[in-house]
């Protein structure tokens, strides 16, 4: 406990000074006495007296009741005699530094003064009211309301900054009416209701959304009034929003740093955090600009600078001055606030360190906080950097601590956990750890800490860190009485390593869930697949030696199964296991219908296992007859399908009298259904095909059908009309079914010409082939030269197709169908070939 | 541009025994259009569907090859080689050169058990790209029924090509209804699958009809689409048509010439530039087509001999595009090249008998119809007024197709102004041009029907025009009379001109034009920048179009002065 002392000063006594501290009382573990001591000067403090000893408990009203007697007898607190004096300067900046250091200390004594100067102040109009907003006297609440009234952006931000710190419902409520008109239309019926107590998430997510669609000009006053509105939801979403803002605009930048200020004067450390570090970042790669705006101030248009390297340094230097002010005057307050702007630093706001810069040089906040008490660094004023003082001074010392205020952070260890919890930097966490665990009170700490503290220090990017919050929930977990609560949320966690304790804790406990359906089905229920396969691993050998908890198990997951998914793959789990132990259970209760059903309209998970048992159930065939059964063969659940197939394989006599569904299920786009198709057509009477069956299979895309076809026809050739057979073949489009159709031609079509000159397109599209095969083509050009050999009008039909041959750019083929050429017209000279016989033999 | 689409049935093909039956189904969303009748010609019909859609599916656009991997295989390798180097001792070497082998094994049994799932996983990203692709960018071909044929027309899928599918009414051997209109029919995969099993031994029906083929889809089921078609698709199938009306060189090659280049292509891969398919037209001489950079010449038979007044040499890139057509070949009776000049788009007309099988190229892959060339700058266009559009519109909707000459007559305009009506009606998707029958066609490509404001918004396309960088600085050189004609010579075909013209701060350079009587430029060439770095790939420079407005200033007070 910090035991406060306090310094007073009298401007007429002779004792001027007088100095009040609680000391301990020697021999006693908790007695205390305030201790009053005064003389002319500091140094030589003469006549000390003590009061009545009392517990630590009453050390506060002690020490104010000593403070009040003190004030009684003329004395003022130390320096604010002073303040009061340079009140009364002539320059605007001493009187309003000597306001701001009046708030600071909280005097009510200066309220008077602050109240009688706000009339005519100017210049140091925001000072004298954040000052009294920070003293926090109900008496000056009618002149914060008529100031909160004012236009003037920075008037209006101190005077309802100090209405909320004096609690004035009904000064925040016309504020917040005033905001409200201020706001753009599209985010007036999205502003959440003056009562909220807590965030609420979706209406953040829709304010933030709402506010990244408005121009930027106009974006930055919604950031600020609806900040200034500070519901939780409201900041949230002005948070959220301003992480996707550029702060270096104009019309953007001013209301950026009023959120700034607003956060100091509200003591709203998160924000503060956020911001500045916003700021810090932007400021690295960013020299701002200059714009031609109104100013607030005076409404005058003039050339302005944004966000300028000077207006850079002088914002970053505010915020460390703030944090140095919490320390002083709120050291309660400073660890708080500085874990908040020490968590945004990551690995992305370092650099390469060059000479003596190292790594984090350029980030002000951070190496203030963390490395402040160090005399290791020089700081760089203008540049807002700090370099290694040596080259030696590189290391760090081992057992010196370098922060600044170190007692401030001994005096807060849950502003570590906070740290520890969120920061993303190695560093800060190596400072705060080492921090955290010599504070001495980390146990206690960490046993009143909630679980989502707790879980947060899993996600440490140190190893250290996370052994903490690990050690931490596993001295919490009871595996004979296990919170559930705890249970659920690891499980539930997306970090693996959380995920990887529960499913320990999972194992640790299962002799007490695996006998409960519904925290099985729960578990089950969880997305991760190895999560999964430890709660299959864990029940299976329970459930085979009981029927009772299978028979419950599978109403239960048949009715969680009859549902629909709540996310895709919610059913996944359930369905691994009925397949794996509740198959006979389940089919007692789904019948034929049911399992269509299931079928028709279930997850996947719940198709896969009704087409599972759908194979053991040979009823189905007549239930559900063919048509429905060919529909199931092509489903796109694998296990359906093989339902089907099943089923399919022992219907081969109805199959027999009508094998119409086998020509669709050979057409599938499934293989494992063509394959079943082939399989029972290979098992069918040719004669139930007929002709037009197999030509239905040879006329197929599908090189796979059409090789069956082939396989069927070669079978069945003589009890087919070859002729008509090969005719027809010859005007399938399929590279594939030439050579068989050429085959077919080659030893069917019926002699003459006009068969032979009705093939002309078969020839045409085999020669003018892209990809030909030279097979073919040869075999094409002898059928072409023996068919016109056997007649005139035949070799004049042989001649024309040959001729297109004759050009082609092959040589190849050029030369063969010459060669035909030149036979048939030396058989028949009297033919029209693209070829001239010269009387002395050459062509 | 967001297309509805939507579908009572779905378009589909019924194989019975003896007979089929082909049933397209039209979109709702538009005019009522049908057509029933009966093919003669099935199978030169299924290679020309079939054709039509290569064209739509096609996409030659150059991409990089993805090289990351190779490029993190080969740092691998640097950094064994390096740590190799690094290892003195022979021990060490041993036992390291033992441990990548068997790493290497390890690797490839890893690579080996996951195979299955590698093929799966592919099979399943090209299923979802295809679905996806047919319900979200293939925009179904745009169907036109007129009195004497139905038109099937398509875009690539990289908007470089553009197919126009004739089939006559002769090929039908009834027909038994129909209704002109314009509407899309439900296409896909496997309807293309589909259409390849029509034969000529089936009798087979063909409808295009709203409702398709109810009889094989679920009944009262609806499909719907809406494609997000971006402008330049569009803009690029009405600049095709501003094309078909330049001055064209024509030649006709035989399918098996058009074999031998394309097989010449598909067995060769070009690793150096050009890549370009050169036709060379000397008087006198038989045309030849060159293949670069191989210098592949084919000597092509018809006609004998070129006997056109002036040779030229014009090289078309994107020759791969030629491959669409491998299915029509077989089929073709003959083949009318179109080129448009250097670089500038080439038209490929298959006559099928029946069947008119109309491809578009544009100058090359990369550059789509919209890109780079301005072909509407080459046409010269005079003002009309919306009335006057209104006008002919009504006319050509009313006739469903005519020439530019009867459209005249019947209209009472002027055949010139006629001509910009219907060029600025085809601009607008109202119309189109055959290139065949040398006819223009009524074509809504849109459904909204035609009105007054769009009149007028056609007739501002010419505003716009205007505000092209080169008009506007032509008309800018033109009216500060910084251009001249130095020599004005009548030909056959129109006018010769050479002048000097100089803009802006430049150097004074020489245009020299060859244009019609109607001021469409026929050939051009200039000594400025712009042209010798793009020719006319890009439209011709801001000289020529000063120039030809020198001429036809001078060509119109003649005329004035009778």
């Amino acid at each position: 406990m910090l035991l406060p002392s306090a310094r007073f000063y009298h401007p007429q006594a002779v004792e001027k000074v007088a100095v009040l501290t609680v000391q301990p009382v020697a021999g006693h573990a908790d007695a205390f006495v305030v201790r009053t001591q005064r003389g002319v000067v500091a140094r030589k403090l003469l006549h000390a007296a003590d009061s009545e000893p009392f517990p630590a408990a009453q050390t506060a009203e002690r020490f104010a009741a000593a403070e009040a007697a003190l004030k009684q007898q003329g004395y003022f607190r130390a320096g604010v005699h002073a303040l009061l004096h340079s009140l009364q300067s002539t320059n605007s900046l001493v009187r309003g530094r000597a306001a701001a250091r009046l708030g600071w200390l909280r005097s009510v004594d200066a309220v008077d003064a602050l109240l009688t100067r706000l009339p005519q102040a100017i210049d140091d109009a925001c000072p004298i009211v954040d000052a009294l907003g920070a003293i926090g006297d109900p008496r000056v609440v009618p002149a914060l309301r008529l100031q909160a009234e004012r236009k003037l952006l920075s008037r209006r931000r101190s005077a309802v900054e100090a209405l909320r710190n004096l609690n004035d419902a009904q000064g925040l409520a016309e504020a917040r009416q005033r905001a409200i008109e201020r706001l753009p239309d599209v985010l007036r019926p999205l502003v959440p209701s003056s009562g909220e107590a807590e965030p609420n998430s979706q209406a953040a997510a829709n304010l933030s959304a709402a506010l990244l669609k408005l121009e930027l000009s106009v974006r930055g006053l919604a950031l600020d009034t609806l900040y200034e509105i500070g519901t939780p939801s409201a900041v949230a979403a002005v948070r959220a929003a301003i992480r996707q803002t550029p702060l270096d605009r104009p019309h953007v930048w001013r209301y950026v740093k009023s959120i700034l200020k607003r956060s100091m004067l509200r003591h709203d450390h998160a924000t503060f955090g956020d911001v500045s570090h916003l700021i810090e970042v932007c400021a690295r790669t960013s020299t701002g600009t200059t714009a031609s705006v109104k100013s607030g101030y005076d409404g005058v248009q003039r050339t302005t600078p944004i966000f300028r390297p000077d207006t850079q340094r002088y914002v970053l230097r505010s915020t460390w001055r703030y944090l140095r002010m919490l320390a002083q005057h709120r050291p309660d307050a400073y660890a708080h606030a500085a874990a908040e702007a020490l968590i945004h630093y990551t690995a992305e706001d370092g650099r390469n360190p060059r000479r003596l810069h190292g790594t984090f040089s350029r980030c002000y906040m951070l190496h203030r906080i963390v490395w402040g008490g160090s005399r290791r660094f020089v700081y760089d004023d203008r540049r807002l950097c700090f370099r290694f003082r040596s080259a030696k001074q590189q290391a760090a010392p081992l057992d010196e601590r370098e922060e600044a205020y170190p007692e401030l952070w001994d005096a807060q260890p849950r502003a570590l956990l906070r740290v520890l919890g969120a920061a993303r930097l190695q560093e800060v966490q190596v400072f705060a750890l080492k921090t955290f665990l010599k504070t001495g009170k980390h146990r206690a700490t960490l046993a009143a800490a909630t679980l989502p503290e707790i879980l947060a220090l899993l996600q440490a990017p140190y190893q250290p860190t996370v052994a903490l919050g690990l050690e931490e929930i596993e001295r919490r977990f009871n595996p004979a009485q296990p919170d559930w609560t705890l249970l659920d949320l690891l499980l539930a966690d997306e970090r693996p390593a959380t995920r990887q304790l529960g499913m320990r804790f999972l194992r640790l406990c299962a002799a007490l869930w695996t006998r409960q359906p519904e925290r099985i089905v729960e578990f089950l229920g969880k997305p991760h697949p190895e999560l999964r396969e430890l709660v299959l691993e864990l029940v299976l050998p329970v459930l085979a030696g009981d029927a009772a908890l299978r028979r419950a198990l599978a109403e239960r997951v048949l009715a969680m199964l009859c549902q629909p998914e709540v996310t895709e793959g919610a059913h996944e789990g359930l369905g691994i296991l009925a397949r794996a132990a509740l198959q006979r259970e389940l089919a007692a209760l789904l019948d034929v219908p049911q399992l269509a059903d299931l079928i028709l309209r279930g997850s996947p998970a719940a198709q896969s296992l009704a087409g599972e048992l759908l194979q053991h159930r040979p009823e189905a065939i007549a239930e559900l007859g063919l048509e429905r059964l060919v529909a199931l063969a092509q489903h796109a659940v694998a296990a359906v399908r093989l339902g089907a197939h099943a089923l399919l394989r022992s219907a081969l006599e109805p199959l027999q009298r009508d094998p119409a569904p086998l020509f669709v299920l050979v057409e599938s786009d499934w293989p494992d259904t063509r394959q079943v198709a082939f399989d029972l057509l290979r098992r069918l009477d040719i004669a139930a095909l007929g002709f037009d069956g197999l030509l239905g299979l040879l006329d197929s895309n599908r090189v796979d059908v059409q090789d069956m076809g082939q396989e069927l026809a070669r079978q069945h050739l003589a009890c087919l009309p070859t002729a008509d057979l090969a005719e027809r073949l010859t005007q399938h489009p399929h590279p594939h079914m030439r050579a068989f159709a050429l085959q077919l031609v080659e030893q069917h079509l019926p002699t003459g010409h006009e068969p032979l000159a009705r093939l002309r397109r078969f020839f045409r599209t085999a020669f003018l082939d892209l990809r030909p095969r030279r097979a073919i083509k040869r075999r094409m050009v002898d059928f072409l030269l023996q068919r016109g050999l056997q007649d005139t009008r035949q070799a004049e039909a042989a001649a024309l197709i040959l001729g297109d041959v004759l050009r082609l750019h092959g040589r190849a083929d050029a030369e063969r169908a010459l060669e035909a050429l030149v036979r048939l017209k030396l058989a028949f000279p009297e033919i029209d070939a693209a070829v001239v016989l010269w009387p002395g033999g050459a062509a | 541009m967001i297309v509805p689409m939507q579908y009572t049935g779905r378009s589909a093909i019924v194989n019975g025994l003896g007979t089929a039956h082909v049933g397209l189904a039209a979109n709702r969303l538009r005019e009522p259009t049908y057509f029933r009748g009966e093919l003669r010609e099935p199978l030169v019909f299924r290679e020309a569907l079939a054709a039509l859609y290569q064209v739509v599916v096609s996409d030659y656009k150059y991409r990089p090859r993805d090289r990351l991997a190779f490029f993190a295989w080969l740092e691998e390798q640097d950094r064994k080689f390096l740590a190799g180097l690094a290892m003195k001792h022979s021990k060490a070497r041993a036992r390291m050169e033992a441990l990548e082998a068997r790493l290497t094994e390890l690797d490839q049994a890893h690579q080996e058990r996951l195979k299955p799932f590698h093929k799966a996983r592919l099979d399943y990203f090209n299923f979802i790209y295809e679905d996806q692709y047919e319900l979200q960018m293939l925009l179904d071909p745009v169907v036109t029924v007129h009195p004497d044929e139905v038109s099937f027309e398509a875009f690539s899928r990289d908007e470089s090509t553009y197919a126009r599918l004739a089939v006559k009414h002769e090929l039908f051997e009834r027909v038994d209804e129909f209704e002109c209109g314009t509407t899309n029919i439900d296409f896909s995969l496997k309807l293309h699958q589909e259409l390849e099993r029509m034969r000529t031994y089936r009798r087979t029906r063909f409808d295009i009809a709203p409702e398709g083929l109810t009889v094989i889809s679920d009944a009262g089921k609806h499909q719907e689409k809406k494609i997000d078609l971006p402008d330049s698709w569009v803009m690029g199938f009405l600049q095709v048509h501003a094309t078909m009306g330049l001055g064209l060189y024509r030649l006709s090659l035989t399918p098996v010439e058009l074999y031998n280049v394309i097989r010449y292509l598909r067995r060769r891969k070009a690793r150096v530039s050009p890549r370009a398919l050169r036709f060379e037209l000397a008087r006198g001489e038989k045309v030849k087509v060159v293949l670069e950079p191989w210098g592949q010449t084919f000597e092509l038979t018809t006609p004998a001999i070129y006997d056109a007044p002036k040779p030229a040499s014009i090289r078309t890139w994107g020759r791969d595009r030629l491959r669409v057509l491998a299915r029509l070949l077989p089929v073709a009776r003959s083949i009318d090249v179109y080129l448009a000049g250097y670089g500038l788009p080439s038209i490929y007309v298959l006559d099928l008998g029946g069947v008119t099988f109309t491809l578009a190229l544009s100058g090359w892959t990369d550059n789509d119809w919209t890109g780079g060339a301005k072909f509407d700058l080459l046409t010269r266009r005079i003002d009309v007024g919306a009335a006057e559009m209104t006008t002919v519109y009504q006319y050509l909707r009313q006739v469903r197709l005519a020439t530019d000459a009867v459209v005249a007559q019947q209209t009472g305009l002027t055949v010139e102004r006629c001509r910009t009506a219907l060029s600025h009606l085809c601009q607008v998707g109202r119309a189109m041009y055959d290139l065949k029958g040398c006819v223009f066609r009524h074509r809504d490509l849109f459904p909204q029907p035609f009105s007054v404001e769009e009149a007028l918004k056609a007739v501002q396309v010419q505003a716009a025009e205007a505000a092209n960088p080169q008009a506007k600085a032509a008309r800018a050189i033109f009216e500060k009379d910084l251009v001249r004609l130095i020599a004005r010579r009548p030909v056959v075909t129109g006018y010769k001109l050479s002048g000097s013209a100089r803009g802006g701060a430049g150097p004074r350079v020489r245009p020299l034009m060859h244009v019609d009587e109607e001021g469409r430029i026929i050939e051009a060439s200039c000594t400025c920048e712009h042209h010798r770095k793009f020719k006319l790939t890009k439209g011709p420079c801001e000289h020529i179009l000063a120039l030809r407005l020198v001429h036809m200033s001078r060509l119109e007070s003649e005329r004035q002065g009778g």
